[in-house]
């Protein structure tokens, strides 16, 4: 075999491996890109870090509020709406959050950036935003995607790591509209290990309570609740 | 073979190049989908309706379908039909708009329902000031209960439990303004409602007919809601609400406005024209404010915010308009003298003693007092009165109800008790216990029915008969329930008029009365005028003073009488020492230097007024009390008779015992009633805060006529350009105005757009003409925004759709999209939020 036709033919196979790998990729990354949405991942490969095209404009939007103030109903307006929660899923609940509503109404900052932020009005936040985290996570929390990889039922231990650290992920990229940073993905990935650890240690590591004919891990609950509930609280969840 | 590789491989590079560049140019001109658009639409979302979506949202998903096609209006339009727009963002534009802070964090009225309805409806803007109507809250518990509406704020619920105010709020046809309540009314249906667990919405619709109320008599939008009087119209010289209604609705200032050159004729007379004893002072620091704000403060001079009198309703507070003052005047002339001066009632007790109407009012009160509520009394064990003024009290009791009323409840009680004794059902009836027998009509044709008719109809001197037979034998067979005033009143009767209270005591310690604890923790509460609504203790505890105070004459005469027999008192020793400083501070001044001092009952009754407790007379009784071991609760409440009111056999009573005793008198008939408060001129239905000062220069206000003294650069238009008179002619002159239009698209645009943003210390010269350029820009396009906000009917929801959709707005960005703006295609190929940078 001559050495032209050798190397033509490798070109070739090389060109045609090319195409054949840049269409697989696109069918995958376009059409199949959430088919591992309902299996644990590997607790080595989290999920990518998409930094969103117009990240600057979202930290400008954030330092940029005009004519809006922080009101305790348009804040919980927000929590529900990013959690795709109506007033009609609170049902029963629907009393505890409105008297949190009332307990939290005057202690909100006026408005929610670095200057008028104090300790009481991110407390109250907090409280709020974990109102409604918990009616989310102990009504919806089994079924929703956010959770997908997060048994809610067994001992945050059971679940890998890194899918506790993919739920925050997620529920970021719903309410904050972005990735997070790196920065950020290191403050998560911390929390995260030292709950699962913490947990383990916790004498409720295997407590369940039934909710709704639901039974929910109490460590695996107050973990959820918890990431829901950082992301909520953090100003990009609130300001417009 | 060397061509055929060539030709081969020349193949391969074309295939290749093709395959490039077909690649190349569909990175560089993408076919966009939906998920493109989703940003921007939930950017558009996000600030339009005030509260953060996510981009998998079905709203924002479905906004950027439609930008997808180019159709933008179509898509803003989603957000501005959205519930969330009227119960966060127009929400919060109507809340900012109440108050002078321009905070959201403020409750929810009547006011800001009227300015979100008017948004809700997309009804001309202009009438947040000019309207006859008003909005509520349907959803709300309190919903239709204008007891609530007009003096508690019922819409606050709205918020506290966070409530669909898009779908809730409804708009009612006529502004009303209250005249008055009738507060036994109110406890009647209060006290069914929680005895019956009656449905609320029934309770509301009954409170209706408490609350007496008459149409707005010049509504002017929210200027005649009653959050806006509250906090405008409350006390001062109505120029707060000028003050407010400039800051908030035209976008200015009192400085600003004000004009130093205009003429001061209508500066108040409250304002001193030599502040600081120069004129200069006045012309230099008062006039120039003064002149238009005074100029407009007519129009507010015939309404006040003020209180309904009567202690038991402090903080019962409503607008109040002069000239419904002035057409009830009569009426509240005859309130205030019958109920807070107690003219005639008093002059009629003073000549004719225990037959006057009070007296036998009192005794009405007593009869139905609401502390029977059992209503059942069991004739046995007879009481003896021995008294004869005991009978004819009673004689007075009964006298005082209807015939037709007794006839209706005695056929009632012979229908459900068929074999009772007559005499003890007149008993019963005597007695006033009429409420305890059953309300079932009697069945037509039956026999009670035949029987009663005959009685009353046919034989009338006999029914009139057995009545007085019925009285006597009511007297001698009266016990009163245990627990109730009655109760412990005759027992404390019975003491002091001599009958030892050892005897009754057992049965006495044995009541579990809510009174005697209610005394016991605070004497004064029996004393206390009631308050009806809630605590019937209060009731209890009146109407046990009522009916001590109704028996007094009698007590206090007979321990007089011991006191004299027993020499415990050396008159003729007092009345020659008249003039020495011990005996005047001993028994009063003025007792003891009364010609009448030698007539007994004189002196005690000075003396008394003047000690109280300390009085003679008073420790006499006490002192006898205690050695009777009468209980705790009961010399309680007799001692804060004697400290508080003296008793009603003298002529010159304390009038706060008369108008207590009235008080109950007319709950306990569902008569009373707190009227409006006055503090209008009769005749020119002024309110007297607006005539205050003294000032020969300063002008007098006489009318609610205005005048606008202001700069035109305001551009007041329409027929109140100039001025008016009242509050719907100063609405219509502020709405009409190039500021007010001007004003309001200021306010959407800093609540929905994002501003261009100065450049920092050290900014480029490229970065400072670019701010420069999008500062004039926007300053143009307010102006056109004002001019499509009024063009367009004065449409808020409109105005937000229209600045939503404009460049200008920077609510687009990072992407193409081509549309209709102003009659003209405009390109908007990467906007990328201009001033977000």
């Amino acid at each position: 075999m001559p050495k032209e036709r050798s190397n033509m033919l490798k070109s070739k196979k090389m060109i045609l491996n090319v195409i054949a790998c840049v269409s697989v990729s696109t069918v995958v990354v376009f059409f199949f890109n959430n088919c591992t949405r309902n299996e644990p991942t590997p607790e080595e490969s989290l999920m990518p870090l998409e930094q969103e095209v117009d990240n600057a404009h979202q930290v400008a939007k954030v330092q940029n509020l005009q004519g809006e103030t922080l009101d305790i109903r348009q804040t919980l307006e927000s929590y529900l709406s990013l959690l795709q929660l109506t007033r009609d899923d609170l049902g029963g609940d629907l009393t505890a959050v409105i008297a949190e509503l009332s307990r939290r109404r005057t202690l909100l900052p006026q408005e929610p950036d670095s200057k008028t932020l104090d300790m009481v009005g991110i407390l109250s936040q907090t409280s709020l935003a974990g109102e409604v985290c918990r009616v989310f996570v102990t009504k919806k929390g089994p079924t929703s995607p956010l959770f997908s990889g997060v048994d809610l039922t067994k001992n945050p231990k059971t679940s890998p790591t890194s899918n506790w650290i993919n739920t925050f992920h997620r529920l970021a990229l719903q309410a904050w509209g972005r990735s997070m940073s790196n920065d950020e993905l290191t403050s998560v990935v911390n929390f995260v290990n030292e709950s699962v650890q913490a947990s383990a240690k916790s004498p409720n590591v295997n407590k369940t309570d039934s909710i709704s004919g639901l039974n929910f891990n109490v460590e695996s609950t107050n973990l959820g609740i918890m990431l829901c509930t950082a992301v909520l609280v953090a100003p990009e969840a609130t300001s417009l | 073979m060397f061509y055929k590789r060539r030709l081969c491989i020349d193949v391969l590079l074309f295939v290749l190049l093709v395959t490039y560049d077909t690649a190349v140019l569909a990175q560089a001109l993408p076919t966009k989908s939906i998920n493109d658009f989703a940003p921007q639409a939930k950017t558009l979302f996000e600030r339009i309706t005030g509260v953060k979506v996510p981009l998998i949202d079905s709203r924002v998903q479905a906004m950027a379908e439609r930008l997808l096609k180019n159709d933008l209006e179509g898509a803003v339009s989603i957000p501005i039909k959205d519930p969330l727009f009227t119960n966060v963002k127009a929400r919060n534009l109507a809340l900012r708009l109440t108050n002078k802070s321009n905070s959201v964090n403020v409750d929810f009225n009547d006011t800001a329902a009227l300015i979100l309805g008017i948004i809700r409806d997309n009804t001309d803007f202009r009438e947040i000031f000019t309207a006859p109507y008003y909005y509520d809250v349907a959803s709300a518990a309190s919903y239709g209960n204008p007891n609530s509406f007009y003096f508690t704020n019922s819409l606050i619920e709205a918020d506290t439990n966070f409530l669909d105010l898009n779908a809730g709020l409804v708009k009612i046809a006529n502004q009303r303004i209250p005249l008055s309540v009738g507060v036994g009314q109110i406890t009647k249906i209060n006290a069914e409602f929680n005895a019956k667990k009656t449905d609320a919405q029934e309770r509301n619709k009954k409170m209706h007919a408490v609350l007496l109320t008459a149409q707005q008599p010049d509504p002017a939008g929210v200027l005649t809601t009653q959050g806006f009087a509250k906090t405008q119209y409350s006390g001062g010289t109505n120029r707060r609400p000028v003050e407010f209604v400039v800051k908030n609705f035209l976008c200015s200032s009192m400085p600003e406005i004000g004009d130093a050159s205009a003429s001061d004729a209508y500066v108040g007379k409250d304002v001193d024209r030599f502040f600081g004893g120069s004129y200069s002072n006045y012309t230099n620091n008062c006039k120039s404010c003064h002149t238009v704000m005074d100029g407009f403060r007519g129009a507010f001079a015939k309404v006040n915010y003020n209180n309904f009198y009567g202690a038991a309703l402090s903080g019962r507070q409503s607008m109040a308009h002069g000239s419904f003052s002035k057409n009830t005047n009569p009426s509240h002339q005859k309130w205030l003298n019958d109920v807070i001066n107690y003219g005639t009632l008093k002059t009629e007790l003073e000549a004719k003693g225990q037959m006057s109407t009070l007296y036998k009012n009192l005794s009405t009160a007593l009869v139905r007092d609401y502390t029977l509520a059992t209503k059942s009394f069991v004739p046995s064990a007879p009481v003896t009165f021995a008294e004869a003024q005991d009978l004819e009290i009673f004689r007075n009791q009964v006298s005082m109800l209807a015939p037709e009323q007794l006839n209706t409840q005695y056929m009632a009680f012979i229908k459900a008790n068929p074999t009772v004794n007559p005499q003890e059902l007149d008993a019963r009836i005597a007695l006033g216990h009429i409420n305890d027998m059953t309300n079932n009509p009697i069945k037509p044709g039956s026999a009670s029915d035949l029987f009663l008719k005959f009685v009353t109809a046919k034989m009338p001197a006999a029914w009139s008969f057995y009545k007085k037979e019925a009285y006597v034998y009511a007297i001698k067979n009266f016990k009163a329930v245990k627990g109730t005033a009655v109760y412990l009143s005759v027992e404390t009767n019975k003491t002091l008029v001599g009958t030892p209270f050892s005897s009754v005591l057992p049965t006495l310690a044995a009541v579990g009365s809510p009174l005697r604890s209610s005394i016991l923790k605070d004497s004064s509460a029996a004393g206390k005028v009631v308050d009806a609504n809630v605590n019937n203790n209060w009731l209890a505890a009146n109407s046990f003073i009522i009916y001590f105070r109704s028996t007094a004459d009698l007590i206090l005469s007979k321990n007089v009488s011991e006191i004299v027999e027993s020499n415990k008192i050396n008159f003729d020793y007092i009345y020659a020492n008249k003039n020495n400083a011990n005996i005047k501070n001993e028994y009063g001044p003025n007792c003891v230097g009364l010609a009448s001092v030698k007539t007994a009952s004189s002196f005690f009754q000075c003396e008394l007024e003047y000690k109280k407790e300390k009085s003679i007379l008073a420790s006499y009784i006490l002192s006898k009390m205690s050695a009777n071991k009468a209980p705790a609760e009961v010399i309680q409440g007799v001692t804060y008779f004697f400290n508080t009111n003296p008793t009603p056999i003298f002529p010159n009573a304390y009038i706060g015992f008369r108008r207590g005793a009235w008080y109950a008198y007319l709950q306990s008939i569902d008569n009373y009633y707190e009227h409006a408060s006055g503090g209008f001129d009769v005749n020119t239905e002024v309110a007297n805060k607006m005539t205050g000062g003294a000032d020969p220069n300063g002008y007098t206000i006489t009318d609610d006529s205005f005048v606008n003294l202001a700069s035109d650069s305001y551009g007041w238009r329409g027929p109140y350009a100039s001025g008016g008179s009242g509050l719907n002619q100063f609405g219509h002159m502020i709405a009409d105005s190039k500021a007010f239009s001007s004003c309001m698209t200021q306010k959407v645009y800093t609540s929905l757009c994002i501003q261009p943003q100065a450049p920092a210390a050290g900014a480029s010269t490229a970065e400072k003409i670019s701010f420069a350029k999008q500062s004039a820009e926007l300053k143009t396009s307010l102006k056109k925004w004002t001019f499509q906000f009024e063009s367009s009917g004065y449409k808020i929801k409109d105005l937000y759709k229209q600045m939503s959709m404009d460049p200008n707005c920077n609510l687009m960005r990072s992407y193409e999209i081509s549309q209709i703006i102003d009659g003209s295609t405009s390109n908007l190929v990467n906007k990328n939020a201009k001033g977000a940078k």
